[in-house]
């Protein structure tokens, strides 16, 4: 796991630092004297090699320090500190939302295959699979901001709003989570086991809840995992539309003016998180299937 | 209780066949299990004889239908039941095991849960009765150390533990009747005796009618009080074990009973046993007259254009029932004589 991590950071280290444009020009602006750039990126060392700067940073985070913003002159582990909680807030909610559309959804259009809610999340699932997110959250605006006015437009300062974000992330999740829950419940009620359960009299939702859905979660908690660890890293393109200040934003602005810090720091967190979520996805696979946990 | 614990009158099932034209694969089949009684149903692959259990259970696949004649059990219609009352008669009246037992048990519940659901659902008795049960069911049917056993997943059993928590999911409930599905097939010699000697134990203990599904003519013969010969979804024979064995009448009893391995054989174990010629009729192209008459060696012209009835056939003891011309003429004259 830290292996990973390390390969990603090293690899984001490499690349910000390769592709074309330089911080201390960003700072200088425009028409800055060729001396003045020269003196700032002294000032910012981005004029040692790189392998020297490597070293530099590698033994930065070995003692916990993150760096300083190139652009900004500040921690940068204060800047996502300030940013992580809108982030997390909208991911967690974005991702229990996902989950609250997704698992009824999905059970309830495998019970009836081209049934009426078969028929409804295919429609469901191939409108959200082919709105992009920032799309639905525009419409959502429009709706609720703009003509109804009964939610706020921008920014992130209550807690209503994080409400429209939230559905726009949910809905293009939930479009694929469901879909997924479904195939993967059709596929357990089609086994052998299912007749067995019956035959002892078990049906309905119990059957469902008990018995069909804790065999049918490892593809659900595949997918669900991926998509939590995307929603952490933060959602630039929702971020954008609604005006949050999230860490999307922060590693979006980042990137443009090349400063190599914080965009470091922020792969890094998305690294951190997508692996600490891999692990929790492994210990949630011995959970639902034992047969997994006496294999190892 | 008095009257029998499965009474099958006249059955006839229907399934939609591929062109949608109707099939029957099984036809006006009767049989009656009393209360602790052993009824052996035996038959070619495609008799129907899972057909037959399936629709004991009310489980049919897809599009089977009932669709003339009736199925008791315990002197209730299966067929009027329906929502909660059927699915609590499932498990409740009616227990059921199946040929692989790893296969119907849920793959992530421990098998202490899934012994006692019935009983759970079924008379919504508390968790720490229903602990209590189970453990005296799985030592009633030979799962010790039960306490470590209850606490194990499916797939941590053999075979012939996991029948044996089959079997005790399937009478936890005291159910009237046990449907075994060729429960000994995907088990070794030694644990398919095992498994066969305790469902032999439990239904003289409690009273419990079994109908046993079975290739094995021997397992029939050494456990069975009566026996239904299937063919091609109709009977050809059906009387009581010993009858069977020792005055077979419809030439495909006998054929049968030809077929299997003799005890004390010395063939070698890779020469095929003896079969009966030909295969047994497509489920769309089952032949007018007696069914069989195009594989049997004693066929006539009657036997080609009428279908024959199952009549008396005149056994030593109980009833005993023929659908043979041939048989019934022989015996008739018999009488004559
Ligand atoms: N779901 C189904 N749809 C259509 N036909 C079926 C279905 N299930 C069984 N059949 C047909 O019904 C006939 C009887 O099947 P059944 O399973 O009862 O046979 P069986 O006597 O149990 O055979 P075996 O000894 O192989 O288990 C067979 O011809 C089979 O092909
Ligand atoms: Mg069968």
């Amino acid at each position: 796991m830290v292996l990973t991590v390390l390969l990603v950071v090293t690899i984001s280290f490499v690349v910000v630092r390769v592709i074309p444009g330089d911080p201390a020009a960003v700072i200088a602006g425009i028409d800055a004297a060729p001396e003045r750039v020269e003196r700032i990126r002294t000032r910012l060392g981005t004029d040692r090699p790189i392998a020297v700067q490597y070293m530099e940073w590698l033994g930065g985070l070995s003692r916990g320090e993150l760096g300083t913003s190139l652009t900004r002159n500040r921690p940068v582990s204060a800047m996502i500190a300030e940013r992580l909680p809108i982030t997390a807030t909208l991911a967690g909610s974005a991702f229990v939302l996902t989950l609250l559309i997704a698992l009824p959804a999905g059970l309830l259009a495998a019970i009836r295959p081209h049934g009426l809610a078969d028929r409804a999340l295919g429609a469901f699932s191939h409108a959200g699979l082919a709105i992009p997110d920032f799309w639905v959250g525009i419409i959502l605006l429009l709706i609720f901001s703009v003509t109804l006015r009964v939610l706020p437009l921008f920014g992130a300062t209550t807690a209503l709003h994080y409400i429209l974000p939230a559905v726009a992330l949910a809905v293009s999740r939930a479009a694929l989570l469901a879909r997924v829950v479904r195939a993967s419940v059709r596929a357990e009620l089609k086994k052998r086991y299912i007749e067995g359960i019956r035959a002892r009299g078990v049906y309905g939702a119990r059957l469902l809840w008990c018995h069909v859905l804790p065999n049918a979660m490892l593809p659900v908690i595949t997918v669900a995992a991926v998509q939590l660890g995307y929603l952490l890293g933060g959602s630039i393109v929702i971020e954008q539309v609604f005006s949050m200040p999230g860490l999307g934003r922060l590693i979006l602005t980042a990137v443009f003016q090349r400063d190599f810090p914080v965009v470091q720091a922020g792969v890094m967190f998305i690294a951190v998180c997508f692996s600490l979520i891999n692990f929790a996805a492994d210990i949630l696979y011995t959970i639902a299937d034992p047969r997994i946990r006496s294999a190892r | 209780m008095n009257g029998p614990a499965l009474e099958i009158d006249s059955l006839t099932l229907a399934l939609a066949g591929e062109d949608g034209s109707p099939l029957f694969p099984v036809r006006s089949l009767s049989m009656r299990i009393a209360p602790g009684e052993l009824h052996a149903l035996v038959g070619e692959s495609g008799s129907g004889k899972s057909l037959t259990c399936r629709a004991i259970l009310r489980l049919g696949p897809n599009g089977m239908r009932v669709r003339a004649g009736s199925i008791r059990v315990g002197g209730v219609d299966v067929s009027a039941l329906s929502g909660r009352r059927l699915h609590r008669f499932r498990g409740g009246r009616v227990g059921v095991i199946f040929q692989e037992p790893g296969a119907h048990l849920s793959p992530s519940i421990r098998v202490g849960r899934q012994i006692v659901e019935a009983l759970r659902i079924h008379t919504g008795c508390s968790r720490t009765e229903a602990r209590h049960k189970a453990e005296t069911i799985a030592e009633r049917v030979g799962l010790t150390p039960a306490r470590s056993i209850l606490r194990r997943y499916p797939h941590e059993l053999s075979g012939g533990m996991a029948q044996r928590v089959a079997i005790a999911a399937a009478i936890i409930c005291s159910p009237e009747l046990l449907v075994a599905d060729e429960p000994t097939t995907a088990l070794d010699a030694t644990v398919q005796k095992s498994v066969l000697e305790l469902i032999d134990e439990l239904r003289h203990d409690l009273g419990l009618a079994v109908l046993l599904v079975s290739h094995d003519l021997a397992v029939v013969e050494r456990y069975a009080d009566s026996v239904t010969v299937l063919y091609a979804g109709s009977v050809a024979e059906q009387a009581s074990s010993e009858e069977i064995f020792t005055r077979p009448r419809h030439p495909y009893t006998q054929a049968l009973l030809r077929a299997r391995p003799q005890l004390g054989d010395i063939a070698p174990v890779d020469t095929p046993p003896l079969i009966i010629p030909g295969s047994p009729p497509a489920l769309n192209a089952i032949p007018g007259g007696c069914p069989f008459h195009t594989r049997c060696p004693a066929a006539e012209e009657l036997c080609r254009t009428v279908v024959p009835d199952l009549v008396e056939r005149g056994g030593d003891t109980g009833d005993a029932r023929v659908a043979c011309h041939v048989a019934t003429r022989v015996a008739g004259v018999a009488h004559d004589a």
